[in-house]
């Protein structure tokens, strides 16, 4: 329980309707895209970097913790609350300050939703290439903090690559700013770059100068539908022996093309042992010999191999790719979302290693994957009222990223580490490089106030 | 004066790799420090042993690829990483590459090229720079609108720390947000944090075409319309240079005017019809011997040209003074700068990085650096830039009347270096206060 | 709790992705996860598991919904956040009936037809005249009450209850609906008149009621059922010959349609009449579509730009979009012009615009925004409420719109 003291204080710094004290805010503040949930002591939505600012100092005064928030879509339980936090929701920090095309930036406030900022940079021609599967609801500030991807980083890179600046409050209540608004202005260590992806564990992000960039002139979107997944990784090895980086190149398995087609209607056909999406963009005259290209790679080994010929006909592509991974409830009511990344050329191995889990567990898994970056999201599906199932679903993700750990990879490619992946960290990482990453948490935050328990234990 | 234990350095590398002669020691060597022993490390163990030795004896190290700055080492040790310069492994598949960190980035690129691969960072002296001084200081340059920044093309590397502990990190995945990303926070650090001693880099397919467009004019002002121009009609080149006349005829011997250096890698198809258009918009600006190379000679006459312009000027950081404004703002910015610095068109040095808006100044000899740097901050800022890199942002902190912000910076900064490197061992010429 | 249970399985299957952010209007504009689908179904599942006591924060979460279902389309999971927040109400309604007062109160009132005539006009006579000498009282949590429109008589006691026309090529019912009836009468006339000049025979029973959708909707079933059993035994028993049931107001239509088939899922007995019934339902523009209307009879002597906004009834309950719009093309010299997001709630959504009036109102204003963004000179709807809130919202926003039916729009175009 949060003082009355520290209440009141709360509620003259934002205002009375933006402090959440009764349980059943509180609830709602709990969870998050995984199966965690946690209760706080209090939500406080701040409005201005002043407002954090008092907010965090009055947090250390009375030794609390901070845990920062913004949509709460993440899918690594980096936003549950422990008892002794209290939550720092960014949901009104929504501002767009300025969005400035000819020098290629945006100045946005962390609450501002992904898919708004692209509402108003299409406007002016533009567009900021991260754009995670939950862009609709997904806050920039939660973007930066887990250093999101989505299914153009093949081509685009990842959050990081597009983040020019922060203010960044830190956990002694000290403003500062990382970066600037161009390419080249870091002071000395890139901190903006430690900050990025730290899920909120070095400073609350109170404004972002992100990057910019025009829309590409031209775009092409494919798909190629092939009777296995393994002729499908095949085809991303050929395309980029063939010196072509796609901006995309998504896969869905069999599984996945029928929960989606069972939402959506897209029209794939549901006996496909997967299916590729893949677009190029780029310069119009550039645009005809990549998808000549890709299309002999494809017809090679695709069962059938389609080029989209109107915005209709993308728009179809997408939507089954955007709701793959909450079509899977129609088989199962709960998924895990993994996020295991290995090298381009182990993706076959790890595709086996999936389905090879599957069998062992005896559990049901899907298959989303950003086939260019090697970048799996395997779905295990089960029912969370199940205990022992839960048991054994836990298992299981962790063989996966075992799995992908003996392939050379990582246990998270974009999704961030949170509380579901923290206890495989000392396998990804040697004690030394564990270290380093106490030795920057402690730089920053000392007292470890700031989402405490995240990603590593100080 | 020295404590460097030159028998003990001399177990741990062989006795041909311990240079102690002030003489020999000289060709390694850049700057005033005088640094008790040159030694050149042959693998990780033995720059490990090296630096667990100076923690032991408690002397200072600083690093270099092919020579080492030497200021603040006196008395210290010169690792010189010239020996470590193997390619581990070139991934075709993967398309990353194993590399040491005294591989000269001339080499790598040979290398590289002949795969059928690119790797884009410039490297920041044409002659001399290593792939592992690249990292170190970790820049942008005027290619990373299109390829992104240096520090994009690192996956992971194995360091020696300032305690001697070797740390590896990172993988083959191009996609990775496990754990903090010490990755690309030490890029950039200046071998601070620690010793470089295995590379993970990150490479892209050849780029097929190489096409330029150059053209030369009598006003800097009007050069640089040409380049507001082409972001307005969305052409958005792989490189778009200006270089002031002084500057201009030691990229290309013979220049006369202001050049205006236009790239055009990769756009196979449709580079023919931009290299027309940017043509058109150069001679429509004023622009005179407007030309657009195809020939790869002359091509890459144009890029060295560049390269080499830019070297000179990394190699002499006193007497320059960097900033940025963003694309849209350099027309003012140049025309407010001459207030300030006279006639750009003959000023000793002038850059601009027009996609990105930046614009590098060589100083007339004679300058006071930090007095000039203050007024185009102030300039710059008027325009939403500023001075880079860390005086920048003291600039910066100072024209808000924030001290406060500058203190908590450097202290965080400060802490950061402190927690790896405890005892003050690596590169103790760098420096974090500006 | 007998209600939750039987949604259990779907309230399981929320996978709290967060999806629903964005097609929710309560949250888009509170930012409070107690204001989304996600946040609401997790709070009903709390209650269910028996972790959470209902409370009054709970009972704000849960009748803050406008129920307006995009929740629903927009989730991939296939979970129906409305449906879940009927359902809680329900169980609200079951553990301690419906309160405070004067939810209760509005709702009993709608119940009744002989009270709901006193409501109405209380609210547009007696009312209006008082308000009209407080200052600033024009707009009462967002009604335009100054400009509230009264039937001076009730529609069904302004018209026989057959309608007969030359030579009749259809039958129809008119189901009037409380609105039409004690409100917008002159739309209930356009509609007749609509059906006339296309040959139809209209039967307009006395005896009808409120549908039953308000009661429903507040988790009052049993008041509900009442309402629906005498619609349906009228329509069915007394006057079978009415081929169809029309009705011009897209929320009766929906709850005549579709809710009266799962407010009677427990009848079995019953269910058979009750699915004949619904199968006879019928929208209006849906019917008008469906017969064919003679273009040649209509009329228009000026040029006039209009837009059409989809009430949440028409569009996510009876699927109904494109007859509106080809029937307002088929008027001579109409600019039809597409407003951004026209399927979006306009804020009136029941009760909500009464009791959570401040949400209510900013998503009226965003509305009015879209609409002032066409440039049309008229805006149609098929919604009784959504035709009274919009133009509330246009007035109070000092626009010149005229919100009307489009059976007025209709109507309007025959030159008699």
């Amino acid at each position: 329980m949060l003082s009355q003291t520290v209440v009141n204080r709360l509620k003259e710094i934002v205002g009375e309707k933006n402090v959440v004290t009764d349980k059943v805010g509180l609830l709602t503040y709990g969870y998050d895209g995984t199966l965690l949930s946690g209760e706080a002591l209090g939500v406080v939505s701040p409005h201005t970097t002043e407002e954090v600012v008092e907010i965090v100092k009055l947090m250390n005064e009375h030794n609390i913790k901070l845990v920062p928030r913004g949509a709460g879509t993440n899918e690594s339980g980096g936003t549950i609350p422990t008892q002794d936090s209290v939550v720092i929701s960014f949901t009104k920090m929504t501002k767009i300050h300025e969005i400035d095309t000819e020098n290629f930036v945006a100045v946005v406030e962390p609450g501002v939703i992904n898919f708004d900022l692209q509402v108003e940079l299409e406007k002016q021609n533009c567009y900021f290439p991260p754009d995670p599967s939950s862009y609709k609801a997904s806050t920039i500030g939660g973007n930066v903090g887990e250093c999101s991807g989505g299914p153009k980083c093949f081509k685009y890179g990842v959050t990081r690559d597009y983040i020019l600046g922060l203010e960044v409050v830190l956990p002694n209540g000290k403003v500062i700013q990382t970066g600037g608004r161009n390419f080249q202005s870091e002071p000395a260590y890139d901190l903006t770059r430690i900050i990025v992806g730290a899920e909120g564990t070095l400073g609350l992000v109170t404004k972002v100068f992100v990057r910019i960039i025009p829309l590409p002139r031209a775009k092409k979107t494919m798909l190629a539908i092939y009777d296995k997944v393994e002729d499908a990784s095949q085809t991303v090895a050929d395309i980029v022996a063939a010196g072509i980086i796609p901006t995309t190149l998504e896969l869905m398995d069999n599984l996945l093309i029928n929960t989606t087609e069972d939402f959506s209607h897209a029209g794939l056909p549901r006996d496909a042992g997967a299916v590729l999406i893949i677009e190029v963009d780029g310069y119009p005259e550039d645009m005809d010999p990549q998808v000549k290209t890709i299309s002999e790679i494809c017809n090679k080994i695709a069962k059938e191999f389609k080029i989209a010929q109107s915005a209709a006909e993308v728009d179809q592509i997408w939507t089954s790719r955007r709701c793959a991974f909450g079509s899977v409830a129609r088989v199962r009511p709960s998924y895990g979302v993994n996020d295991i990344t290995v090298p381009r050329s182990n993706f076959p191995k790890a595709i086996q290693g999936v389905l090879k889990v599957a069998k062992e567990y005896g559990v049901t898994i899907g298959v989303v994957a950003h086939a260019g970056d090697g970048n799996l999201h395997p779905l295990v599906l089960f029912d969370q009222r199940n205990k022992e199932e839960v048991e054994t679903v836990h298992a299981a993700e962790k063989a996966l990223c075992m799995m992908a750990l003996d392939l050379d990879g990582t246990v998270s490619g974009e999704h961030g580490i949170g509380l579901v992946k923290k206890k495989y960290l000392d396998s990804e990482f040697t004690p030394a490089a564990m270290g380093a990453f106490r030795k920057i948490k402690r730089s920053f935050d000392p007292s470890n106030r700031f989402n405490p328990g995240k990603v590593f234990e100080l | 004066m020295s404590n460097v234990n030159i028998s003990k350095l001399k177990a741990i590398v062989g006795d041909n790799n311990v240079i102690d002669s002030p003489s020999e020691m000289a060709k390694y060597l850049k700057g005033q420090g005088k640094p008790a022993v040159v030694v050149l490390p042959g693998n990780t163990s033995e720059v490990s042993n090296i630096v667990k030795l100076a923690n032991e004896q408690n002397v200072k190290i600083a690093v270099g690829g092919a020579g080492v700055g030497t200021k603040g080492l006196s008395g210290g040790i010169a690792m010189v990483m010239s020996r470590m310069n193997r390619i581990l492994e070139m991934d075709h598949l993967n398309l990353v590459a194993y590399v040491e960190p005294g591989l000269l980035h001339k080499e790598f690129l040979l290398k590289v090229g002949e795969a059928g691969l690119n790797f884009p960072p410039e490297p920041y002296e044409v002659e001399t720079s290593s792939i592992g001084g690249c990292f170190s200081i970790g820049d942008s340059d005027s290619k990373s609108f299109e390829y992104g920044p240096t520090r994009t093309f690192l996956l992971g590397f194995e360091m020696v720390l300032p305690t001697g502990e070797i740390l590896e990190i990172g993988n083959k995945c191009i996609k990775n947000v496990s754990g903090l990303d010490f990755i690309h926070f030490a890029v950039g650090s200046q071998g601070t944090f620690g010793i470089f001693t295995k590379l993970l880099v990150k490479l892209l397919p050849a780029q097929e075409a190489k096409r330029a467009v150059i053209g030369t004019f009598t006003s800097i002002h009007k050069a640089n319309a040409t380049f507001n121009t082409l972001i307005k009609r969305n052409i958005q080149p792989t490189r778009m240079n200006l270089l002031n006349a002084s500057l201009a005829q030691n990229a290309i011997p013979g220049t006369e005017g202001q050049l205006v250096i236009i790239d055009l890698q990769g756009f196979k198809e449709s580079g023919k019809n931009i290299a027309n258009e940017i043509a058109a918009v150069l001679t429509l600006g004023g622009g005179t011997d407007v030309k657009i190379i195809e020939d790869e000679v002359e091509y890459d006459q144009v890029v060295n040209g560049w390269l080499k312009v830019r070297a000179d000027l990394n190699g002499k950081p006193e007497r320059t003074v960097e900033f940025l404004v963003g694309p849209a703002k350099m027309p003012q910015a140049l025309t407010q700068l001459e207030a300030l610095t006279g006639d750009l068109g003959t000023y000793p040095g002038v850059v601009v990085e027009g996609l990105l808006g930046y614009v590098c100044l060589a100083l007339p000899e004679g300058t006071d650096k930090l007095a000039l740097a203050a007024k185009v901050n102030r300039l710059a800022m008027s325009l939403g830039g500023n001075v880079k890199g860390l005086l920048g942002h003291k600039l910066k902190s100072e024209a808000y009347n924030d001290a406060e912000m500058w203190q908590q910076t450097v202290g965080l900064l400060q802490e950061l270096r402190q927690q790896f490197d405890p005892k003050g061992i690596l590169s103790p010429g760098v420096s974090l206060e500006a | 709790m007998g209600v939750l249970t039987e949604v259990y399985e779907m309230l399981n299957t929320c996978n709290k992705c967060g999806g629903c952010h964005t097609a929710c209007k309560t949250y888009k504009l509170t930012g409070q996860e107690t204001m989304v689908a996600r946040g609401r179904i997790q709070l009903i599942k709390a209650v269910a598991d028996g972790k959470l006591e209902p409370n009054q924060e709970y009972e704000d979460a849960i009748m803050s919904c406008l129920l307006c279902g995009e929740c629903a389309v927009a989730c991939a999971n296939g979970v129906r956040g409305n449906e879940l927040v009927m359902a809680a109400r329900r169980d609200l309604k079951l553990r301690k009936g419906i309160k405070p007062f004067a939810k209760s109160f509005a709702l009993k009132t709608l119940a009744s037809p002989k009270r709901l005539g006193m409501g109405f006009s209380l609210f547009g006579g007696m009312g209006k005249s008082v308000l009209n000498k407080i200052d600033g009282m024009d707009y009462f949590r967002g009604i335009d009450i100054r400009n509230f429109p009264t039937a001076k008589k009730p529609f069904l006691e302004q018209v026989p209850e057959r309608i007969t026309v030359q030579h009749p090529k259809h039958k129809v019912g008119f189901y009037v609906g409380c609105f039409l009836n004690y409100s917008l009468d002159q739309t209930a006339h356009s509609v007749v008149k609509v059906l006339t000049k296309n040959d139809c025979d209209v039967i307009i029973p006395k005896d009808q009621v409120c549908c039953g959708l308000p009661q429903y909707a507040y988790g009052d079933f049993e008041t509900a059922k009442k309402n629906a059993r005498k619609t349906i035994d009228t329509f069915l028993d007394k006057y079978k010959d009415a081929e169809v049931v029309l009705s011009a107001c897209a929320s009766c239509a929906s709850m005549l349609k579709h809710d009266y088939l799962k407010l009677f899922a427990d009848e079995p007995s019953y269910l058979p009449k009750v699915e004949l019934f619904c199968e006879k339902v019928v929208e209006f523009s849906e019917y008008m579509a469906k017969i064919g209307v003679d273009q040649s009879q209509l009329y228009n002597s000026s040029p006039v730009r209009v837009t059409y906004h989809d009430p949440c009834h028409m569009i996510r309950g009876l699927k109904v979009t494109k007859q509106p719009r080809q029937l307002l093309q088929m008027i001579p010299r109409v600019e039809f012009k597409e407003m951004f997001e026209a399927g979006r709630c306009c804020g009136a959504a029941g009760l909500i615009q009464a009791f959570y009036h401040k949400v209510s109102t900013n998503i009226t204003d965003q509305k009015v925004q879209n609409i002032k963004d066409t440039n049309a000179d008229l805006v149609a709807t098929s919604c009784p409420a959504c035709m009274l809130r919009l133009q509330g919202g246009i007035n109070k926003a000092g626009q010149k719109q005229k919100v009307m039916h489009v059976a007025d729009l209709m109507a309007n175009a025959y030159k008699d």
